[in-house]
């Protein structure tokens, strides 16, 4: 079943359709509040007052179709708000689980691949949640400028500029990794 | 387009998710908080079998008034159009459509699909104080919702007395009501009745007596749960219906006299 037809069906007060929007979603919403948030209680937090918001606020969507881009805007607000709060250092159990994650590359290529990743995540969880939150809207949930400005409230030109940033923060971060990697070998 | 580095970036982000998920518990908290925010009303249905206390585990020890009133009109309206016919038991007002001023009046009708009567002041001091569009639900026994309407709801105060609040609805329910009503008038063609409820709150847990279950068989007594300590209420209300809306103006406690509040009512109808 479609968002439209969920949503109409939670618009006449339906409990299923805010069910079956939860199970499509809660991922997708866990997920992103915890690359903003930077650990998983704050996620929890920001997911479980999202889905409360859609779930009360729904009659105030006027474009049915437009629920997905609503309800992460939700989200988004409501992590970033959660993030500001937040120290910036990521503590290692937070990125502990990346070395669960399994992969087809060789031992060596994994260790390197696995190594990169972890200082992605560390040098996103490190950026001021204002770049932090274009970041993951923008790589993880692959949103356009556009649609990141709209969800944020802010211009266009403000969100390049947060992404320049932060590109160019993460690039530094990645060569220099590249370049301990080199002289270790 | 975006670089090789770039990719890193996403592909790192999905590595730092990918075992990432959500709680067992964590609809279950959503379900709670949403339902604790949920304004909860049991009504007294002149057929009921069984003792309809409230069930709401997030009112524990936070009972509001405002809640209550809301819930209260609800079920008022439920009385004054009927239903008893349907599967409806219950009220449940969930979430705010939007607040309004008085002159947004126009944006509020656009939110009900309906323009009620509505005054900004009355001739015994009562003026205009807040408005709002909520939600309600009508629920089956389990506390299933059946279907929704929009509500409207308008506050009224005078210094130091008792609000008194105005509610307007659509819903599509018709029926009768058993209680004899405490006063009648006619306003033109437009039929008032006045009726007086005793609500007795009781803190969650509360066992009820015999005399509590024997005044549970009358029509105008409730008890309802999630107060601090047991206190009563009278709740006195006039309703009428008028273009296919029904309307409740409701007051609690009020030192208004039924004569007074009919004269209210015939203000609101007069003015449009």
């Amino acid at each position: 079943m479609n968002d439209e037809i969920l949503v109409q069906q939670l618009k006449q007060g339906s409990h299923e359709a805010f069910d079956l929007l939860y199970e499509k979603y809660k991922n997708l919403v866990i997920r992103t509040a915890y690359l903003i948030t930077g650990n998983q209680p704050d996620s929890e937090d920001a997911a479980q007052e999202t889905f409360v918001k859609v779930y009360l606020h729904i009659t105030e969507l006027k474009n049915n179709a437009g629920f997905k881009p609503w309800m992460m805007q939700i989200l988004v607000r409501t992590a970033y708000r959660m993030g500001k709060k937040k120290s910036r250092e990521v503590p290692d159990e937070e990125i502990e689980h990346l070395s669960e994650n399994k992969s087809i590359l060789s031992p060596l290529g994994h260790v390197i691949k696995r190594e990169e990743a972890e200082m992605i995540s560390r040098a996103v969880a490190a950026l001021p949640v204002k770049q932090r939150a274009v970041v993951v809207l923008y790589y993880y949930n692959e949103l356009s400028v556009g649609e990141i400005a709209k969800m944020l409230g802010c211009r266009e030109g403000t969100v390049k500029s947060r992404l320049h940033t932060a590109r160019k923060y993460l690039k530094g971060k990645l060569e220099s990794t590249a370049d301990i990697r080199e002289d270790l070998v | 387009m975006k670089t090789r580095y770039e990719d890193k970036i996403k592909m790192a982000l999905e590595m730092q998710t990918g075992n990432i998920s959500a709680s067992g518990t964590l609809k279950q908290k959503i379900d709670e908080k949403i339902r604790g925010q949920e304004k909860i009303v049991s009504i007294p249905l002149p057929e009921k079998q069984e003792v309809s206390m409230k069930k709401s585990a997030q009112n524990k020890g936070h009972f509001s008034v405002k809640k209550f009133v809301v819930g209260v009109a609800a079920a008022c309206l439920l009385l004054s159009g009927g239903v008893f016919a349907g599967k409806t038991a219950g009220y449940i007002t969930a979430g705010t459509m939007g607040t309004f001023s008085y002159d947004e009046l126009d944006k509020a009708e656009a939110k009900l699909g309906f323009s009620p009567d509505v005054v900004e002041n009355f001739s015994n001091g009562y003026s205009f104080a807040e408005m709002a569009v909520e939600k309600t639900s009508a629920t089956d026994k389990n506390g299933k919702e059946i279907y929704s309407f929009p509500e409207l709801y308008v506050g009224y105060v005078k210094g130091d007395s008792k609000d008194i609040s105005l509610f307007a609805d659509q819903k599509p329910e018709k029926g009768e009501q058993a209680k004899t009503p405490d006063l009648t008038d006619q306003c033109g063609d437009i039929a008032l009745r006045y009726d007086v409820y005793t609500y007795k709150f009781v803190p969650v847990g509360y066992e009820l007596t015999e005399e509590d279950k024997a005044n549970l068989e009358r029509d105008d007594y409730e008890i309802s749960e999630g107060a601090d300590s047991v206190t009563f209420s009278q709740v006195t209300n006039v309703t009428w219906e008028k273009d296919g809306t029904y309307y409740v103006l409701l007051g609690m406690d009020t030192a208004l006299s039924g004569e007074e509040m009919i004269g209210m009512a015939k203000e609101i109808i007069n003015a449009n």
